[in-house]
């Protein structure tokens, strides 16, 4: 068996030659070395999924945003959204103060992380063209949610 | 350069455009609808008979009247459901006019128009995204989207 043998003097530091990324320009610092935690994501709105589709559109107009986040026992397990509106409940035939928003969210959305780097943020909106994409942290516990909009907000203040 | 520079000394036609649902006034809700569930598009542009944005009818414009609890999308037309503040840029417009639609007013849809203001495309917040992501490949494609975040201790001894 080989043997493994250190003598004073003779460590080398891996990261002796190691130099740092050189960036462009701020915006592409801030997307690679910031996280999602500082991409503002809040407020955000809530649902539960037992309220009725009524309750839910009266949520979105009221409060004027374009997603609810919908939690159930502190977990996050769907989004409904504007899109969901559209596509789901606009030409339903069913009576929108019976039909349950669980009924018809977006389940088991994409999320990110707060501890996820912004560029990641960026891809779930850009890439996998997720307009209202929910921040949990390391426990699944909802942050907040991130919009183009807010992500805009975040690289806007970077680049004065 | 930098995005910045770009935002400013690039125009609107580099954007990543998408082809606009056109109606007529008389266009009723449903027959929208129908082609915005068909496209996947939260809008359609009503235009008049030269293609000139008269409004915009949106998903939320359709929260507001799915509220009033209408039987009739049949009969209704968009004409009466329109946001007639309608975003539009030129097509030789910086791509900073576009984020400073979404930023100061809060933009989502943005028409494309040509010299005569005739709308020619579609873009916006989504648009946008892609072309800024287009500028960071290295950042932004190449990240993990989804599922689980990194381990928070080290696995094994």
């Amino acid at each position: 068996m080989a043997k493994l043998e250190h003598q004073a003097g003779d460590f080398e530091d891996p990261l002796s030659n190691y130099e740092p990324h050189e960036y462009r320009d701020a915006i592409e610092e801030a997307l690679a070395e910031q996280t999602v935690e500082a991409i503002p994501s809040r407020p955000y709105a809530e649902i539960s999924p037992d309220k009725s589709v009524f309750d839910a559109l009266r949520a979105l107009a009221g409060l004027k945003v374009a997603s609810l986040l919908v939690v159930e026992d502190g977990r996050l397990v769907g989004v409904f959204t504007e899109r969901d509106v559209l596509e789901r409940v606009a030409l339903s035939a069913r009576d929108l103060k019976q039909l349950t928003v669980d009924d018809v969210m977006t389940a088991n959305p994409i999320v990110v992380h707060d501890s996820d780097s912004a560029g990641g943020a960026l891809g779930a909106i850009a890439v996998a063209g997720y307009r209202h994409v929910p921040v949990v942290d390391v426990n699944n516990a909802v942050v907040g949610v991130i919009s183009p909009r807010r992500v805009f907000e975040f690289l806007l203040e970077r680049m004065t | 350069m930098g995005l910045k520079e770009n935002l400013h000394s690039e125009s609107v036609s580099e954007l990543p455009v998408r082809e606009a649902i056109l109606v007529s006034p008389q266009t009723t809700i449903r027959q929208a609808v129908e082609l915005m569930q068909a496209r996947r598009l939260g809008c359609a542009i009503v235009v008049d008979a030269d293609n000139r944005p008269l409004g915009m009818f949106t998903e939320r414009a359709l929260i507001e009247l799915l509220l009033q609890q209408p039987d009739n999308l049949d009969q209704l037309c968009v004409s009466d459901h329109i946001e007639r503040d309608c975003h539009c840029v030129q097509s030789t417009d910086p791509v900073w006019a576009v984020l400073d639609l979404v930023h100061k007013r809060g933009a989502r849809f943005i028409c494309q128009l040509d010299a005569q203001g005739r709308v020619i495309g579609l873009t916006g917040q989504k648009g946008l995204a892609e072309y800024i992501a287009d500028h960071f490949p290295k950042q932004v494609i190449s990240q993990r989207i989804g599922g689980q975040p990194g381990m928070e201790t080290r696995e094994g001894a």
